[in-house]
């Protein structure tokens, strides 16, 4: 009778021990569930410092502000002339857009005049957009150098297919093959001759510092081969 | 043997959930510090963004036009010379504030910034005119103090015409006027001469003392030194420094070489004689020539002994530039001087040297309206700090606002003050 109830005590601590575990256990899957978390915020951060650096490039390209190459250009003080003179839907050379796609879409508050670069519409396939605004002025050198107050309103674009564009961009600069996992929605094409880049029949045109060969990668999951062969970047199912 | 499983028992338990602990602990412990750090990136990054449209602001705010001017122009002209406005081609006056307004309306929405900016006045001091109050001058101080009057009541200040023969007593903050205003500089004569000439003195005592304020009680003018930067004196005479109408050693009966000339002369004992060492030629010029004894009908054109100007302009010169004061010289309609050029030049000599000005009167030359656009110059210029906001006034905004950032906007100044002026643009962090 008393070694039934030694074991009846035995068993009860065991269940408790084990019960004890399973929580300790739920800590700790919370713990690692919320590291996961942070690593979206810590990504957060690092989209924000991105998109400083991203917006001090385009406020001070000698292709859209007043000054040049041999001049300072000046922040924020856009040449209309300048403006007018981007292709539509393309992104602008020289400027630095790892992880993301964008649209910058100067307003002139005076007369209403408006000019978008990089991408003419907010893509469908983003997965995530950050916008903000910074004020800036506009110049018409043809209309005795007024300037206009205005503002520019940047979105940037994130997601799987901005980060697949961003990987064959830094291949033209790392040239070394490695292998990347995409699990994409949206078939995406790329054509060489055009430099044009469709998914699912939304086109635009990426800044791609190098030759990169036509490919096409339907939707789905896939684990994709970039090199950098004969001068130029080939993505490979 | 069951005794020791279960002890064993016990251990393994109590290892294990000592174990669970510890990497629960330090899971957590790593999170936390994983989480600051985000955060910490996070809010810098949007905080560096903040920072960068006040400098964007900043640097093309100066540089939006309005008309022919850009807002930098224009709020230079406001810093320099009060200008609120800005006058287009067309005739059309725009407001600079309003504009101010409209864009950083614009840019940071209504009632999220405030624009910090000095604005330029012009002030006129008030006129303190030193004038020997001899009947000689009459006409001069009538004529100064009708332009003095004009100027009063277009540019809000006060004038008083201040006789110098009431300076004598006048006690200063750093020297007396009996000292300053005292007869003796040069070789010439050191007795019997009337201060109230000492226009010289006077421009001395009053660059080192400052402004006067009377003492009705005492009847005394008191010289408590200079509240402004902006210094100037306005003296007039009619005379060279230290000279009397005549210089009188005595007359008439007092004296008897007087008295003997009278008696020869058949006049009274006490008819109006002097005795000096100079005399007046019919060129109205003194020269000296021993003792000379003649009477009040010789005098004919001197209204002063030889003074020595000179000397006493060298002193008043002195001491303007030792307290950066500039003089202004108003040579009266008339003048009686012992010798016209030297006396002139002198004149010239103390206004030129301390940046001042001669006004000359003589003849009628100048109008009244003449004679206020001469005394305008003495306008200066200052300056007051503005708070623009969309709606507030600058002060409240600072109170009801926390976490302000602010960033200063670099003005180009147009005029000569030799400063450049940084407006401070404040917005809500």
């Amino acid at each position: 009778m008393q070694i039934n109830r030694k074991g009846q005590m035995e068993l009860s601590v065991k269940i408790l021990f084990i019960v004890f575990v399973v929580i300790l256990m739920f800590v700790v899957f919370f713990i690692v569930l919320k590291s996961n978390v942070e690593q979206s915020n810590k990504s957060v951060g690092d989209q924000y410092t991105d998109a400083n650096q991203f917006v001090m490039g385009i406020l001070s390209d000698p292709s859209l502000v007043e000054g040049d190459y041999s001049n300072t250009p000046i922040q924020g003080l856009f040449v209309a002339e300048k403006l007018s003179n981007q292709a539509p839907n393309k992104e602008l050379d020289n400027i630095n857009n790892i992880g993301f796609l964008y649209s910058v879409r100067i307003f002139d508050e005076v007369n209403g005049k408006s000019w978008t670069l990089g991408l003419s519409t907010a893509p469908f396939f983003s997965e995530k957009t950050i916008s903000f605004s910074y004020p800036v002025a506009i110049e018409y050198k043809n209309e005795n150098s007024k300037v206009d107050y205005g503002k520019a309103v940047v979105n940037l674009y994130f997601g799987e297919i901005p980060t697949l564009i961003s990987e064959i961009k830094g291949e033209c600069a790392v040239k070394r093959k490695r292998y990347l996992s995409v699990n994409t929605k949206y078939p995406v094409v790329y054509n060489q001759s055009s430099g044009m880049v469709n998914v699912s029949g939304q086109v635009f045109y990426p800044f791609i510092p190098c030759s990169v060969k036509s490919f096409a990668i339907p939707k789905g999951k896939h684990l994709l081969l970039i090199s950098f062969e004969n001068n130029q970047v080939i993505v490979k199912r | 043997m069951f005794l020791s499983n279960k002890k064993s028992q016990s251990a393994e338990f109590l290892s294990i959930i000592i174990l669970i602990l510890i990497v629960s602990i330090f899971a957590l412990f790593s999170k936390v510090s994983l989480l600051g750090s985000n955060t910490q990136q996070t809010v810098s990054a949007i905080k560096t963004m903040k920072s960068t449209k006040l400098s964007l602001t900043a640097n093309i705010l100066p540089r939006i036009t309005i008309g022919d001017e850009n807002i930098g122009q224009a709020l230079g002209e406001e810093f320099c010379y009060g200008n609120e406005t800005i006058l287009l081609q067309s005739g059309q006056k725009i407001n600079i504030t309003t504009e101010l307004r409209k864009v950083l309306d614009s840019i940071y929405g209504k009632n999220n910034w405030m624009l910090r900016i000095k604005k330029g006045k012009y002030v006129m001091p008030d006129l303190y005119f030193y004038v020997d109050c001899s009947g000689s001058t009459v006409k001069t101080r009538q004529k100064v103090e009708a332009a003095m009057a004009k100027i009063a009541q277009t540019k809000h200040s006060k004038y008083k015409i201040i006789c110098i023969g009431d300076l004598t007593n006048a006690v200063g903050k750093y020297s007396n006027a009996s000292d300053d205003l005292a007869c003796g500089r040069g070789d010439v004569h050191k007795k019997n001469i009337e201060t109230d000439e000492n226009w010289g003195g006077a421009v001395a005592f009053v660059a080192l003392n400052g402004i006067p304020s009377y003492n009705s009680t005492t009847k005394k003018y008191a010289f408590n030194g200079w509240n402004t930067t902006h210094r100037y004196i306005l003296i007039s005479g009619d005379e060279e420094s230290c000279s009397s109408c005549m210089p009188l050693n005595t007359t008439g009966s007092q004296n008897s070489v007087c008295r003997n000339f009278c008696l020869n002369a058949n006049l009274p004992a006490n008819c109006p004689c002097y005795f000096t060492d100079y005399y007046c030629t019919t060129g109205g010029r003194w020269v000296k020539r021993g003792s000379m004894i003649f009477s009040k009908s010789f005098d004919i054109g001197c209204h002063g002994e030889p003074g020595n100007t000179t000397a006493y302009t060298d002193f008043a010169i002195k001491r303007a530039k030792e307290n950066n004061v500039s003089v202004f010289f108003i040579i009266p309609t008339k003048i009686y001087v012992n010798n016209k050029t030297e006396w002139l030049n002198n004149v010239r000599r103390l206004c030129n040297e301390t940046g001042g000005q001669v006004i000359d009167l003589r003849n009628d030359s100048m109008s009244k309206k003449e004679i206020v656009m001469t005394l305008s110059k003495l306008l200066y210029r200052d300056e007051e700090t503005v708070y623009i906001t969309s709606t507030y006034e600058g002060p409240q905004f600072q109170r009801i606002s926390e976490n302000l950032i602010s960033y200063p906007i670099l003005i180009s100044s147009p005029c000569d003050t030799g400063e450049q002026e940084n407006a401070l643009l404040m917005v809500r962090g």
